[in-house]
């Protein structure tokens, strides 16, 4: 079943590709906002795609590991699924900067992206399967 | 050329997982299928060339002659345990933490006057001590390489230095937003939404564009929108750069040495970056006794082989060409910087 949709993601893609590349990216999904202030939600999906399940975290998180998606605003999709390694978005509803971190334990050692004060971005597709802790900074 | 053998080389904590793209609609069963069917796909292809990068010795030089793809020729590779000290050239178009510092603290000073015209006593988060990060490089954020300081892993492990990593709240927890002071601080009376035009009056005074938030972002960037962190062309190539110096044969190459190394040594990694992500380490929120020996072993091993010379070079030759191939874009990138960090002072002395 995956792979039947996987064959028609790929032929609708292809077909997307002939008739014109200019179409081909999807357009960025207006976020239905799922925090307030003093909160930041971290998606399973990027933009691109519609954000998704969603964390909202009011604390520093030192391990994603054990934290899960759950059902909001926009929609379902990655519900259940652990935060650590799947996050693809984040709205920040925080008046400092915070941080998505390669690592646990707020560890830059190899790489993290920093949000700044209330900015909705997506990860980059490097750290979006390796987010592994987030802070303010 | 390697690129994409990387999920079979990587352990499974941290292979690059479902393509994001598509993987908001897959069942648990239906990915394992899909995933082992792409291992197996990209072994064909993988295994060769692994075979070829293992075989073939030093072959780094020329090869991107005449081809952008390419992998970069390394000019130089230096014999180092600790890149941390070093620059490289992605560094000039990135926030460093000094740079980070002051940024933060101006804009955090804007919010907190502007709040204040409003009656309202109000404080940022406090940004995290630096302090208990340990060893790190001062011209960027990014480590890059893992834990390269022999002390901090005989005394930490690959536990963070100065064992700070609680789940303490922002800084602020205590404070509360009135319905009131979320329409000062971000411009809307309904504070379902993140931002409002503006223009009610507070205690006498008239509320900016996007409140507060958006008179500390046009003050620093000139927009209420302004971007008031790293440039999106920066971040994607920091870490596209990353990535590539993680894959590339020359570096999967001194990986492998390393391997084989900490496999003397009675421990079993492919390469340090999984060592770094050993899911053991959380656990405990101390260092135990056994991830301070592999953490000790990885030093060692680390420097038998120059781990941290090949990675550092492959990793300096990638964004060197990524700056060269982006050299227009990146000067308005350090334009906006500069003048982010003149506005930044201006409102810190003012």
């Amino acid at each position: 079943m995956r792979i039947r949709k996987l064959i028609a993601a790929t032929a609708v893609a292809g077909g997307a590709l002939t008739a014109g590349l200019a179409t081909a990216a999807p357009a960025s999904a207006a976020i239905d906002f799922d925090c307030a202030t003093g909160e930041v939600c971290l998606y399973y999906n990027s933009s691109s795609y519609g954000y998704g399940a969603v964390y909202v975290q009011y604390d520093k998180v030192p391990d994603y590991a054990g934290k899960y998606f759950s059902s909001g605003r926009n929609g379902s999709s990655g519900a259940g699924v652990e935060v650590k390694n799947h996050a693809a978005a984040v709205d920040s509803w925080i008046s400092s900067n915070f941080r998505v971190y390669y690592n646990r334990g707020y560890s830059c050692s190899v790489a993290c992206q920093t949000i700044p004060s209330y900015g909705t971005v997506d990860l980059n597709s490097s750290l979006k399967n390796n987010n592994a802790s987030g802070q303010n900074v | 050329m390697i690129r994409g053998c990387g999920h079979l080389l990587a352990p499974p904590a941290r292979e690059s997982g479902p393509e994001s793209e598509l993987h908001s609609e897959e069942s648990e069963e239906a990915t394992i299928v899909s995933r082992a069917m792409r291992r197996f796909s990209a072994l064909l292809v993988c295994v060769p060339l692994l075979l070829a990068g293992c075989s073939d010795g030093d072959s780094s030089s020329a090869e991107s002659k005449g081809n952008p793809k390419a992998p970069p020729a390394v000019a130089e590779t230096p014999k180092i345990t600790n890149a941390n000290d070093k620059s490289m050239p992605l560094d000039t178009y990135l926030l460093n933490p000094e740079q980070s510092e002051s940024i933060n603290n101006a804009y955090a000073g804007i919010l907190t006057d502007c709040m204040k015209r409003f009656g309202f006593d109000y404080t940022p988060p406090e940004a995290e001590a630096t302090a208990s990060s340990g060893d790190a490089p001062t011209t960027r954020t990014d480590g890059r390489f893992g834990r390269q300081n022999a002390e901090d892993a005989e005394k930490w492990g690959y536990h963070a230095a100065g064992g700070v990593e609680d789940d303490s709240p922002w800084g602020n927890k205590g404070q509360k937003m009135t319905a009131a002071m979320q329409t000062a601080e971000r411009g809307s009376d309904d504070p379902k939404q993140k931002f409002g035009p503006g223009g009610q009056v507070i205690n006498g005074a008239k509320v900016p564009d996007h409140g507060c938030v958006g008179e500390g972002r046009k003050k620093l960037t000139g927009s209420v929108n302004g971007n008031t962190g790293d440039a999106k062309l920066a971040n994607d190539l920091k870490f596209d750069t990353l990535t590539k110096a993680q894959q590339d044969k020359r570096t999967r190459a001194v990986f492998a040495k390393w391997s084989t190394c900490m496999k003397d040594k009675g421990f079993d990694y492919t390469d340090p970056l999984a060592a770094l992500g050993d899911e053991e380490w959380a656990k405990t929120p101390q260092p135990t006794q056994h991830e301070i020996q592999v953490a000790t072993a990885d030093q060692e091993c680390r420097a038998k082989d120059n781990v941290v010379g090949v990675w550092f070079a492959v990793d300096y030759a990638y964004q060197e060409q990524a700056v060269e191939q982006n050299a227009e874009a990146l000067a308005g990138v350090k334009k906006d910087i500069d003048a982010m960090l003149k506005s930044a002072a201006a409102a810190q002395a003012g």
